[in-house]
């Protein structure tokens, strides 16, 4: 299979000389869920928004699409078809749920027929977010903030998508519906790049699998590699310091 | 028992009703790139100023008095493409990561600026003051004879703020802006340009001080020093009214002419712009962050 | 804009001589030059007490205020109103200028304690244009834009001298008092709350004992500047209250070099003989100052006082050199 993203000796951080990561080299796979799983302060989250240009790494590179991305910014990044779902919930409070729909299709505003269409997928897709289209985004439920939060990034169909923490802080059948969500689009041909602390339905859920340890890769591998021993991973990420 | 002249009284309102919309043009533009960038424009009375003189040479040069309309259109125009070029240079790299305390150096940066334009004025078209002509004839508001200048800054400030309004509200680029307001990395990941939001709100922000300044050319005549005064209202309504609140502008300007007005009338006019510093610092004392608090940024 | 850290310059030797070399032509100056410079320089050492108070509450305890001049204003106008009005004698009317500024300080320090920076900017701007508003509007005891006549310490003539010395003192007291504050430990909190104030105060610092201190301090200072400027000048207008006057501090310090005690000092004299020097030029001299505090700002933020201290790193890095091929 194809190599949708290509991290090659990554290192950044938010400070100079402070490197929260260190020296990363990871590749993703076209049409799989790739997971990366690590102890809190390994460096996920930053490396995912080094992936997404908010941060630009001190050494290294990073290829997408045979395409150099280290030094982009953000915005064009979405517009080569990476989408980003941060881990803290990403909408706009005082817009309406139609209104964060829609300026997550900014890249495709002039296309309306299509705009259309791909709300009422979204709407499909989360009825919930239907049900509540007009109402002032933050009258949402946690739950349906972060089904928000993930359709407005996916209005765009990414390429590549990566989603930090998608679970944090859910019930277990949002949970579901989310990571459910998650698979639906991989088969529409979203490369998914995932961070999370639950480690069990990491490996659930991906493909292939790396460990981040204080910002280095402590092991990969496919999901098998990870499902027979993941007792000994979660012991050892309580226990890293 | 005082007596009440009914009709004095409500010219008097709608007198300060009048100027005080016309200041919120002014707290508008303070206000709406406040709420894009976090910072506060200090020589916003500046852009004031320079729109006014824009207008001027507009009409005396080129198209005359009667396309009056026409020239606060153009000097917005140019009011806009000077604040992009200064956001670029100046504030932009406020962003980027090579200043380090911020408001510090937006304070510093924005009342060099102010500094800076006035004393060219001063330099280029003298320290005299102009009296651009009148642009409409006097009628009434109400019960209230207005100038024709006066009626026309209000007309035109409504008609500014109602466009304004449409634009955050109707197009792309208005939610855009809303939105960077909430949320500046949501506008991010959705795939804008934020410098580039940035820099558009500066223009906007500062085109709408030249409006105010252009349509209060001919009231209050044109001189370098003459956007100090629409500083202080703007300033005065924007603490009164809180920081990045739209709506709250609106309230404030009312209130504010109101204050001044009804001060006026009850009490010693000469005091008149007192009694809004006094309303100010109650204000302060009592909710620092005005009467429609300003909300917070999520991200 | 990075702080300065307070190191040695090449050498306490040089460093030291340099200052007392300096400190002589300064002493000196009044038998060299005609009184009309004589009170350039004066009004530059107002300036610079004014440059110092000012650094120390916004360059080193982070406040950056807007407020200054009315607090040297209040000052001024207190005591004249005390000294023209109650007869009484001028050393107490001076006394009593500080008082009232460090009270106003204090309240608006208070008004000012959960304020962030843009809220602190807008209030003492808010503050300062009451002041100058109400300067104005009770214009029955101050005047106003007449401007009130004060009786001057020195009178008569021709005592441009004496004056010099009196302002060259208080400014060479200001800028001990504040090195003195900025070494101890007051300093250490103070630079702590510029820092990062949250910090500061999980370290257990009473942010709020320091920054009122700041604030009462650096008006109280602002306030005893404007008396004794009241009665050298002989006229208090409004003009001193103007918002140009703040921008002028601000221009001072940061063109000598924000968060150093000898950056106000630079900035306050430099600006000063630049604006008399050059008055003929008019309005050009604002477009440069503003311009090249646009260019501080904007690239190499450390003024004056960092050129300098480049400068003298630079040199100290080749005599090394030259010294380590040796």
């Amino acid at each position: 299979m194809a190599s949708k993203l290509s991290v090659q000796g990554v290192t950044s951080g938010y400070v100079k000389g402070i490197d929260i990561v260190n020296d990363v080299s990871l590749e993703i796979q076209e049409d799989a869920i790739t997971g990366i799983i690590g102890p809190n302060g390994a460096g996920k989250s930053t490396l995912l928004k080094t992936i997404f240009g908010f941060l630009h790494p001190s050494q290294g590179k990073m290829v997408f699409n045979r395409r150099e991305i280290q030094t982009l910014s953000p915005f064009k990044l979405k517009q080569l078809g990476i989408c980003y779902v941060p881990q803290d919930i990403n909408t706009f409070p005082r817009l309406t749920v139609e209104e964060n729909l829609m300026l997550g299709a900014w890249t495709f505003k002039r296309q309306r027929t299509l705009l259309k269409q791909r709300l009422g997928e979204i709407y499909d897709f989360f009825p919930v977010l239907g049900a509540k289209r007009g109402e002032k985004a933050t009258f949402l439920s946690g739950g349906e903030l972060q089904m928000l939060a993930i359709g407005k990034e996916v209005m765009t169909i990414p390429e590549l998508l990566l989603v930090d923490e998608p679970s944090a802080g859910l019930a277990p059948m949002l949970v579901s519906e989310i990571y459910a969500f998650l698979q639906r689009i991989r088969e529409q041909g979203v490369t998914i790049f995932l961070v999370d602390q639950n480690i069990t339905k990491a490996v659930e859920v991906s493909d292939y699998m790396y460990l981040l340890e204080m910002g280095k890769i402590k092991k990969q591998g496919p999901k098998e590699d990870f499902e027979e021993n993941i007792r000994g991973i979660i012991k050892d990420s309580l226990i890293a310091e | 028992m005082v007596t009440i002249d009914w009709t004095l009284l409500s010219q008097y309102i709608i007198s300060g009703v009048v100027i005080g919309l016309i200041y919120s043009l002014m707290a508008m533009g303070i206000t709406f790139i406040y709420g894009i960038m976090r910072i506060i424009n200090w020589s916003m009375g500046e852009f004031y100023m320079i729109g006014g003189y824009l207008q001027y040479i507009i009409i005396t040069h080129f198209l005359g008095v009667e396309n009056w309309y026409l020239g606060v259109l153009l000097s917005m125009v140019g009011v806009f493409l000077l604040g992009m070029v200064v956001q670029g240079l100046l504030i932009k790299p406020m962003f980027q990561g090579s200043v380090e305390r911020r408001t510090e150096y937006a304070t510093i940066v924005t009342i060099s600026l102010g500094v800076l334009f006035t004393n060219v004025a001063v330099i280029g078209a003298g320290p005299f003051i102009y009296s651009p002509p009148g642009y409409y004839h006097g009628t009434r508001i109400l019960t209230l004879p207005v100038s024709g200048t006066r009626f026309v800054a209000f007309i035109g400030t409504i008609v500014l703020l109602s466009l304004f309004y449409l634009f955050l509200k109707k197009t792309w680029w208005g939610r855009a802006f809303q939105g960077a307001a909430q949320n500046r990395m949501g506008i991010q990941t959705a795939g804008i340009d934020v410098f580039r939001l940035d820099q558009i709100a500066f223009g906007i922000g500062v085109a709408l001080a030249a409006a105010a300044g252009a349509l209060l050319a001919p009231e209050f005549y044109l001189h370098p020093r003459c956007g100090s005064i629409a500083t202080m209202k703007g300033f005065e309504i924007i603490v009164i009214g809180g920081l990045g609140s739209i709506p709250g502008v609106l309230c404030a300007g009312l209130l504010l002419g109101l204050i001044e007005s009804l001060g006026a009338v009850f009490l010693n006019p000469s005091f008149r712009d007192v009694y809004g510093f006094l309303f100010l610092l109650a204000i302060l004392a009592i909710k620092p962050t005005g009467l429609f608090e300003e909300r917070e940024r999520v991200a | 804009m990075k702080e300065i850290s307070y190191t040695k310059i090449t050498g306490f030797k040089w460093y030291s001589l340099s200052i007392a070399a300096l400190l002589l032509l300064v002493a000196l100056l009044p038998f060299s030059t005609g009184q009309y410079y004589l009170q350039v320089f004066t009004v530059a050492f107002y300036y610079v007490i004014l440059a110092s108070s000012w650094n120390l509450l916004a360059g080193y305890t982070g406040q950056f205020s807007l407020a200054h001049h009315a607090f040297a204003a209040i000052g001024g106008y207190t005591s004249a109103l005390l000294v023209t009005n109650f007869g009484l004698p001028i050393w107490l009317g001076i006394l009593a200028a500080p008082l009232s500024s460090a009270l106003m300080g204090f309240i608006l320090g208070m008004l000012c304690l959960r304020m962030r920076a843009i809220y602190l900017a807008i209030a003492t701007w808010a503050f300062a244009e009451s002041v100058r508003i109400t300067i104005s509007m009770t214009y029955e005891i101050t005047r106003g834009d007449l401007g009130l006549a004060v009786p001057k310490i020195f009178p008569g003539i021709g005592q441009g001298v004496a004056y010099y010395y009196l302002f060259l003192g208080l400014a060479a007291m200001t800028v001990l008092v504040i090195m003195f504050i900025i070494r101890s430990r007051m300093g250490y909190y103070l630079r702590a709350i510029r820092n990062d104030e949250m910090v500061a105060r999980v370290m257990g610092i009473n942010t709020t004992r320091w920054k009122i201190l700041a604030f009462m301090l650096s008006s109280g200072i602002a306030g005893i500047a404007g008396a004794f400027y009241g009665h050298y000048n002989g006229l208090l207008t409004p003009v001193m209250i103007d918002f140009n006057e703040m921008a002028f501090i601000v221009i001072m310090v940061v063109i000598g070099g924000i968060r150093s005690i000898a950056g106000p000092v630079i900035g306050a004299i430099l600006i000063e003989l630049l604006t008399e020097t050059f008055r003929e030029f008019g309005e050009i001299r604002m477009v440069v100052f503003a311009l090249a505090v646009i260019a501080i700002a904007r690239l190499y933020n450390e003024g004056a006082v960092g050129a300098v201290r480049q400068g003298a790193q630079w040199i100290s890095r080749r005599k090394q050199a030259r010294e380590g091929v040796n």
